[in-house]
């Protein structure tokens, strides 16, 4: 198994005539995943990279009604209307790679999606990727060299993170589940605590490891769903962001990596985090670590039961 | 981006909500434009800065005639104030205060929709009578799909225990409020205090604004770039910030931050960098400045960014860092920097770690130049885990620091 992806995903690309699109899609092919349609109004009937190109959602899936999720990289001018959209049609995963949408947008689109049924991933996601299964957007761009088929989930607020994550824990020869790149917006689809409830049960994923930046309480939401005992599988994080939080009010590369009022604090989720007994590493390498400390006594203590 | 009160003060004016009577004074040969409203009564002299707590500041200033005002006015333009100059005052009409309120709203992300927040103590921060008195601070999520109406305004006022014969009016407030956040895409909005006259008006006596960059394209008034950093821009700041507006291509020095440390860093990918300069810190080196590349920029564009960095004095290491890019070329970027290394002929250590397009023959010129240049470069690939680069560089560091002292 895995979670949010796998080999009967098939997939529709919003925005697939432009440049993102474009790109996205080869990427996707040419990891094997099943690209079955794209979405530009005004460019139905054209093709990108042997993919059918239709006017809407509407039409797509009069030909192809096996779509399950949509990968969103229209510009953040027409994202509320390319997820607006998206959810009327009731696509069930949507994945947004777009970045920049305006905070009231993407706070409709989700209230909307949530009475659809529909999962919102992102904005400012790369994608998704199930090693050996399936890929969605630009994660692992054309190499995938990061990405290796194991039982690690990894979740994580950076796109360009999430690969460099999945890479050190490859380097020590542990693969992984499942990566999800959720983004670092201030208000976003898919929280840590989402994953960490599919990741829970996928009996593929044997430990979650979480890359967290300051900013947002999404970290800390995490925590008390583990704390909880929802989720009990072990758990590593690292949260980014130590000395900016000497400067405050400086957006750095993410807009989530603001400080306001002093909540969202590296600090406050390392300690909730820990509380709820995540191993935090200091430093981001230092990850492989914990993970490989944390399925040894995990696994000693499972066989003693 | 934050506003500045008068900005704020705009937006309220616009959506009809009351603000005092005032004027933005820029120099002092404005006073005059202060004498129709000191006929009328006391005036309250407020300098404009986007730090908060200015009444601990000294920023807000109550006075009674003439002379008064005129030393405020001096005593404030153009002076530091909490980190910033403050080139605009405001100079209201002091308003007779009955009561003060405080009115909020800021979204939230684990409900991932906006949350109203009302109180009948304003005027301090909300964070104070939150600690002091929870029982009135009342947070109220809003449905973004229904946002307020007075029907709901009216509840929402009902529970937070504003009195009877408040109740309509403050209703038709909130409805305006939550308007000018929507219409005007706010992150977050403050009015505190919301003050009751003795005449029984309500007035927004301030706004603490903070527009959402995403939506910039359609803001309905353009407001004047900011960099919000909370002190004036340095000039090695600004010429990095330069760079990036003059060439389209990729990101080079958009942000550009000087610190206080010894050791350059030139960084690619934005969660990378910010993962890097923390790790450069845990193992005991002291950035120079945070900075990042990104999108594959031009060779030129990194090659002025690397002579702004290698430009502060005193560095002792510098650090070519990022993640594996995914289109940023490796050869392209590296290039523009040697092009820097090679005039400027740096003397410390430089370590290098970068995967992606282009790297092997990036290594290559790297090493031709450490030998022809007789510079001291190693060089990592990807493989070596980023946050390992910054160990062997914070040693390198500490090592050349102490030949050099010897």
């Amino acid at each position: 198994m895995s979670i949010l992806i796998n080999e009967n995903t098939r997939i529709l690309v919003q925005g697939i005539t432009g440049n993102e699109g474009t790109r996205a899609t080869k990427f996707m092919l040419a990891y094997g995943s099943k690209v079955v349609a794209g979405v530009t109004p005004g460019k139905g009937g054209q093709s990108v990279e042997s993919v059918p190109v239709y006017n809407s959602i509407k039409e797509a899936l009069v030909k192809h009604p096996e779509i399950n999720c949509s990968v969103i990289l229209v510009p953040p001018k027409f994202a509320k209307a390319a997820m607006l959209e998206a959810i009327e049609n009731k696509i069930k995963l949507i994945n947004i790679i777009t970045e920049f949408i305006p905070i009231h947008d993407v706070a409709e689109c989700i209230a909307k999606a949530k009475l659809a049924g529909c999962i919102i991933i992102g904005p400012t996601s790369v994608g998704i990727i199930s090693p050996g299964k399936c890929k969605i957007g630009v994660i692992g761009g054309d190499t995938n060299k990061a990405y290796m088929q194991g039982n690690i989930g990894i979740i994580s607020k950076s796109g360009g993170m999430s690969s460099e994550t999945a890479y050190i824990f490859k380097l020590a020869g542990i693969g992984q589940s499942t990566v999800v790149s959720i983004g670092g917006d201030v208000v976003n689809g898919f929280s840590f605590k989402d994953a960490l409830e599919m990741f829970e049960k996928d009996p593929e994923t044997k430990a979650v490891v979480i890359f967290g930046e300051i900013g947002g309480t999404y970290e800390e939401e995490a925590a008390a769903f583990i704390k909880a005992k929802e989720f009990t599988k072990p758990c590593a994080a690292f949260i980014s962001g130590k000395f900016a939080e000497a400067l405050p009010n400086v957006t750095l590369g993410h807009a989530g990596a603001i400080i306001e009022g002093g909540k969202g604090s590296r600090e406050s989720k390392v300690k909730a985090l820990r509380e709820a007994g995540v191993m935090v590493a200091e430093v981001h390498h230092e990850l492989v670590d914990l993970i490989k400390k944390a399925l040894k006594i995990w696994l000693a203590t499972h066989i003693l039961r | 981006m934050k506003l500045y009160e008068f900005e704020g003060m705009q937006i309220f004016a616009q959506t009809g909500i009351a603000i005092p009577q005032q004027v933005v004074i820029q120099s002092i040969e404005e006073l005059e434009k202060t004498y129709d409203l000191l006929r009328k009564g006391s005036v309250v002299v407020k300098a404009q800065t986007l730090a908060g707590k200015r009444g601990k500041a000294g920023a807000i200033k109550f006075c009674d005639t003439k002379s008064a005002t005129k030393n405020a006015i001096k005593q404030m333009l153009n002076k530091a104030i909490l980190n910033e100059t403050a080139t605009k005052l405001i100079v209201a009409e002091k308003l007779t205060v009955k009561k003060e309120y405080y009115l909020g709203l800021i979204f939230s992300q684990e409900l991932r929709s906006p949350v109203l927040i009302l109180s009948t103590k304003g005027g301090i921060d909300i964070e104070e009578t939150e600690k002091l008195h929870p029982e009135i601070v009342h947070k109220f999520p809003i449905n973004i799909l229904e946002g307020i109406d007075e029907k709901i305004a009216k509840q929402f006022s009902k529970t937070a225990q504003f009195q009877e014969n408040e109740i309509n009016e403050l209703a038709r407030i909130l409805v305006k409020f939550y308007k000018a956040f929507s219409d005007f895409d706010m992150k977050m909005a403050e009015i505190n205090p919301l003050i009751k006259t003795k005449e029984n008006k309500f007035i927004a006596a301030d706004a603490v604004i903070v527009l959402d960059e995403a939506a910039e394209y359609r803001y309905k008034i353009k407001f004047p770039q900011r960099m919000g950093i909370g002190r004036e821009l340095t000039p090695i700041e600004i010429a990095a910030k330069k760079i990036d507006e003059e060439d389209y291509r990729g990101v080079a020095g958009r942000t550009y931050i000087d610190l206080d440390g010894d050791i350059g860093v030139l960084a690619s990918g934005g969660g990378a960098s910010i993962t890097c300069v923390d790790a450069l810190i845990s193992y005991g080196g002291k950035p120079a400045n945070y900075t990042e590349y990104s999108g594959n920029p031009s060779a030129e564009k990194v090659e002025k960014l690397a002579r702004v960095v290698l430009s502060k004095k005193e560095l002792n290491g510098l650090w070519i860092i990022g993640g594996t890019a995914n289109f940023t070329r490796i050869d392209i970027t590296i290039g523009g920097i040697i092009k820097a290394l090679k005039e400027i002929k740096p003397k410390f250590p430089i370590v290098v770690r970068r995967g992606g397009q282009g790297e092997k023959e990036a290594f290559a010129m790297l090493n031709q130049a450490a030998k022809d240049y007789g510079l001291d470069i190693s060089c990592y690939d990807d493989t070596t885990p980023m946050t390992v680069s910054a160990k062997i560089l914070a040693d390198k560091v500490r090592n050349y620091k102490e030949r050099c002292r010897k």
